[in-house]
C-alpha cells in the first residue's frame, strides 16, 4: 500500500497548529504595536453567517472571541484578515494578513512533517491494532500487541487509503507488515 | 496562695486567646487562601470558598468538587426568566469551549425514550486519549448535559474530561436539576437557571474544571440552588492540561 500523503492534520497536529500560531501572533502583535492593537480573523461564526470570529493578538488577549459583523468590517475582510481598530472602525492591515499568511503556510508545513514522522514511528512491523473508532477519513487504533501492557495511547491514522477505509470497521483488527495496514480476518 | 495559681491561670489564658486572634487576623488579611483549607482540616464537609475571580480556585485537595460563594449562584433578579433558552460560546482561537448558559425546563429535556446520539465525530482541545487499564481516560464531556439539552455532538458543547470527572463530578449535578424538571406536576412548567462555565490556566487545551451553578426560577431556589468548581482530574493519573498528555501518577520514591 502505498503511503499517501495530503495536508490533513490528527488532533493532535491540530492543536500544536493553533497553539503555534497563537504564539506568533502575540509576538508579531508584540514587535508591530505601533499600529494599534492587532486583531486576527480565526474563522466564521458558527451560528450567524454575518459574522466572524475574531481574537486580540495581544498577549493575554487572545483567549476571548470577538464576534464581529460583517457589516463592521471592510468589505474583502475574510477568514484569517488581520485587523487594525482606528477610531472605533476596523481596517484591514494587508501587509500583516500578507506576513501572517506567509508564517501560516511555513508552520503549516513543518507540523506536517513533524507529524508523518510521529505516525510512522506507530507504526511497528508485525504488531496488532485494535480498530476503536473510524471516520470519513481516518481511524483511531490501540496496539493491542503486547497484552500485559497497561497503557496504551490512542494512534490516529490518516494517511491510509481510501479502498483500505472502506473495507474496515470499528473492533476489526489490522497488522501492520512490510510497509502497510492488513485486516486480520476471523479466525487467522 | 490558690489566688496567685488562680491569676496565673487566668494570664496564660487571655495571652493564648489573644495570640489566636492575632493568628486568626494575619490569615484573614494576608493568606485568604488558607481559610478554606483551615475549614477541611477540621472536618470532612466539603471544602466552601468564597471567590470573586474563578479563575483562583485553590488547587485539587482530594474532594471532586468544593462548593463556590455560600453555594450560591451569581445570577441576579434580571437574569430570572421564564422563556427557556440554550446558549453556547464560539469556540476560542485554541478551539476551546467557553460559557454555556440556559434555562432548562421540559422543552429544552429530550423526549421520553430518546437515546443520546454519536459524539465520536467531535474531539475537543485537548484530546489525547488513552487506555489505562482497558478503561479510557477521557469523556467527551458536555457542558450542559445531554439530559438537560436535547444535545449530542454540538462542538460548541463538549470538552475533554476525564471518566471521573464527568460520572463523579458533573453527573451528580445535572441529575438534582434532570429529577426537579422531571418531577413536577402536568400543570406546572419550572425552569432552572443553569451555566457551566469551564476554567482554562493560561492558554491550556483541557479545562482544570468547570463552575457549575443551577437556580430554580418559579421557587426562588428553593428547589434547586448550587455554586459549584468541579475538579477535572482521574484519581491516579498525572494530566498535563496544556496538552491533555497523561502519565500513571507514580509514587514518591519511584
Amino acid at each position: 500500500m502505498k503511503e499517501e500523503f495530503g495536508e490533513k492534520l490528527t488532533t493532535h497536529y491540530r492543536d500544536i497548529f493553533k497553539m503555534e500560531r497563537n504564539k506568533f501572533l502575540n509576538e508579531y502583535a508584540k514587535e508591530n504595536d505601533d499600529d494599534g492593537d492587532m486583531y486576527y480573523i480565526y474563522g466564521k461564526n458558527s451560528k450567524a453567517p454575518d459574522k466572524f470570529n475574531a481574537t486580540n493578538c495581544k498577549d493575554g488577549e487572545s483567549n476571548r472571541v470577538i464576534e464581529i459583523k460583517t457589516e463592521n468590517l471592510p468589505n474583502d475582510a475574510e477568514e484569517y484578515s488581520v485587523l487594525r481598530l482606528e477610531d472605533g472602525n476596523y481596517t484591514i492591515d494587508e501587509e500583516a494578513t500578507e506576513e501572517v499568511a506567509e508564517e501560516m503556510s511555513e508552520l503549516l508545513q513543518k507540523i506536517i512533517d513533524d507529524q508523518k514522522k510521529e505516525i510512522r514511528k506507530k507504526r511497528i512491523e508485525n504488531h496488532i491494532y485494535l480498530i476503536n473508532e473510524k471516520a470519513e477519513d481516518r481511524i483511531w487504533i490501540y496496539d493491542i500487541t503486547d497484552s500485559n501492557n497497561n497503557e496504551s495511547e490512542e494512534i490516529e491514522e490518516i494517511y491510509i487509503s481510501k479502498e483500505f477505509l472502506e473495507k474496515v470497521k470499528e473492533g476489526d483488527k489490522i497488522v501492520y507488515k512490510n510497509g502497510e495496514y492488513i485486516l486480520i480476518n476471523e479466525g487467522e | 496562695m490558690s489566688k496567685q495559681k488562680n491569676s496565673k491561670i487566668n494570664y496564660k489564658q487571655i495571652v493564648a486567646v489573644i495570640l489566636l486572634i492575632i493568628i486568626a487576623t494575619i490569615i484573614e488579611n494576608y493568606f485568604p487562601e488558607l481559610k478554606g483549607y483551615v475549614g477541611e482540616q477540621f472536618n470532612n464537609e466539603v471544602q466552601s470558598i468564597y471567590l470573586s475571580d474563578i479563575s483562583e480556585f485553590p488547587e485539587y485537595n482530594g474532594k471532586i468538587y468544593i462548593t463556590l460563594n455560600g453555594n450560591k449562584p451569581n445570577f441576579t433578579e434580571k437574569d430570572y426568566t421564564r422563556e427557556s433558552f440554550e446558549n453556547y460560546s464560539e469556540l476560542d482561537s485554541l478551539g476551546r469551549c467557553g460559557v454555556a448558559y440556559a434555562n432548562i425546563c421540559r422543552k429544552t429535556m429530550p423526549p421520553a425514550g430518546d437515546e443520546r446520539g454519536d459524539i465520536s465525530i467531535i474531539k475537543p482541545s485537548g484530546w489525547k486519549q488513552k487506555l489505562y487499564n482497558n478503561e479510557a481516560l477521557y469523556n467527551r464531556c458536555h457542558l450542559i448535559a445531554y439530559q438537560l439539552s436535547d444535545e449530542d455532538d454540538n462542538s460548541l458543547n463538549l470538552i475533554t474530561g476525564t471518566r471521573y470527572f464527568n460520572v463523579e463530578g458533573m453527573l451528580p449535578f445535572e441529575n438534582k436539576v434532570a429529577e426537579y424538571v422531571r418531577t413536577q406536576k402536568k400543570n406546572e412548567n419550572k425552569h432552572v437557571l443553569y451555566r457551566v462555565t469551564p476554567v482554562y490556566k493560561g492558554n491550556n487545551l483541557v479545562a482544570s474544571g468547570v463552575q457549575m451553578e443551577a437556580y430554580s426560577v418559579e421557587d426562588n431556589g428553593e428547589g434547586v440552588c448550587f455554586n459549584v468548581f468541579v475538579y477535572n482530574i482521574q484519581p491516579g493519573i498525572t494530566i498535563d492540561y496544556a496538552t491533555g498528555e497523561s502519565s500513571i501518577k507514580r509514587a514518591r520514591g519511584k
